[in-house]
């Protein structure tokens, strides 16, 4: 199989994840604003939708117009890192192409949410909401950064295998 | 991609991810960073690339993540059902006392009652394990993907374009036999 080089990824990706992560932030910053409204029923699909994915402890998310977000800070900072990073114009093709920096990079960006996480429980470290926000900001970002190649592998992969099929089933018919 | 080979690793973690997001104590563990959907693309990713003779690419961990989390998703929707049930049978008494309390509020507004009413009813409707089971379906999905790319990205030590693998003969083979010994002609 003749592999394409990774900045030449298709534009599938570039369109369809941005519209992904932003209908994801639409949802969890629609609840709030819904709620304000007074669209309550729909307020509580949308809360409910994010229940089992995320704690939503009303002291560690952020408020929009009194009413918090239907994801909690960190939650929050790794849609956004999701969505942002997904509409960056390049790639990060030094970092992905060598399998030791894209481990280092994951391992970059994946400590300072852990430490976040694990350091309060030691007591030598008390997390924010910034921090929170913060360190889920940077593994979304990571996340994306990653993902955007990805699908274009993914859809380049799918469309090679069809093609080697169709060929297959005219080479056999004929 | 191989869909034959990804169908157990993606088994493995996807049944796994589902029954752990479905059983209530367990299930908090989602709540950090979704770590038991995230925590199942890995599995499947590691089990995969351990498994796989050439290099897995990012692609095949996107496709592999889907594959997992839908999985996760139709395993946790059917676990659930019992669950709630049990829970159900269990905090009724609780249930009730709480609804007569929100009845006997004044100022509550009657979209709230009816949405708190309905939801601490007890009942469990096919309607309601569908959609859940559908969004279920939907959410894991994706934030399995994340968790198949993450493990690609972490496990995947090989390079592309890389050299190929060489064969490697078994080490225990016997020895040839001896040829066999023709009588001498005369």
């Amino acid at each position: 199989m003749k592999r394409k080089p990774l900045h030449l990824i298709p534009v599938l990706p570039r369109i369809l994840l941005p519209v992904l992560w932003a209908a994801l932030c639409t949802a969890f910053l629609g609840a709030p604003l819904l709620e304000a409204h007074g669209h309550v029923r729909a307020a509580a699909i949308l809360y409910a939708i994010f229940s089992p994915i995320c704690h939503q402890d009303p002291a560690r998310s952020f408020t929009l117009s009194g009413y918090q977000w239907a994801v909690c800070h960190r939650c929050s900072g790794i849609y956004l890192g999701l969505f942002l990073a997904s509409l960056l114009p390049f790639e990060l093709t030094a970092l992905l192409d060598q399998p030791r920096r894209r481990r280092l990079w994951v391992l970059c960006a994946t400590t300072p949410l852990l430490l976040d996480v694990f350091m309060p429980l030691s007591g030598f470290w008390t997390n924010t909401p910034v921090s929170r926000f913060a360190t889920g900001l940077i593994f979304g970002a990571m996340l994306s950064s990653l993902l955007v190649p990805a699908v274009g592998d993914f859809i380049h992969e799918a469309r090679w295998k069809r093609q080697n099929l169709r060929a297959n089933a005219l080479g056999g018919s004929s | 991609m191989n869909q034959n080979t990804m169908l157990r690793p993606a088994l493995i973690g996807g049944v796994l991810l589902g029954i752990l997001s479905a059983i209530p104590p367990l299930s908090l563990g989602n709540c950090l960073c979704c770590a038991w959907i995230i925590g199942g693309g890995v599995l499947a990713a590691h089990l995969y690339v351990k498994s796989s003779p050439t290099v897995v690419t990012l692609g095949s961990g996107v496709a592999l993540g889907l594959f997992t989390g839908a999985i996760g998703g139709i395993v946790s929707a059917l676990f659930s059902i019992p669950v709630q049930m049990l829970m159900s049978s269990m905090l009724a008494e609780y249930t009730g006392q709480a609804r007569q309390m929100l009845g006997d509020l004044p100022n509550l507004p009657p979209a709230v009652r009816e949405l708190i009413m309905s939801t601490t009813s007890g009942r469990l409707s096919i309607l309601s394990v569908i959609v859940a089971g559908f969004f279920d379906l939907v959410v894991y999905s994706i934030i399995a993907m994340l968790g198949g790319v993450l493990g690609v990205a972490i496990f995947e030590k090989r390079k592309i374009g890389g050299p190929p693998p060489t064969y490697q003969p078994p080490l225990n083979i016997p020895p040839p036999p001896p040829p066999p010994i023709n009588p001498p002609e005369q």
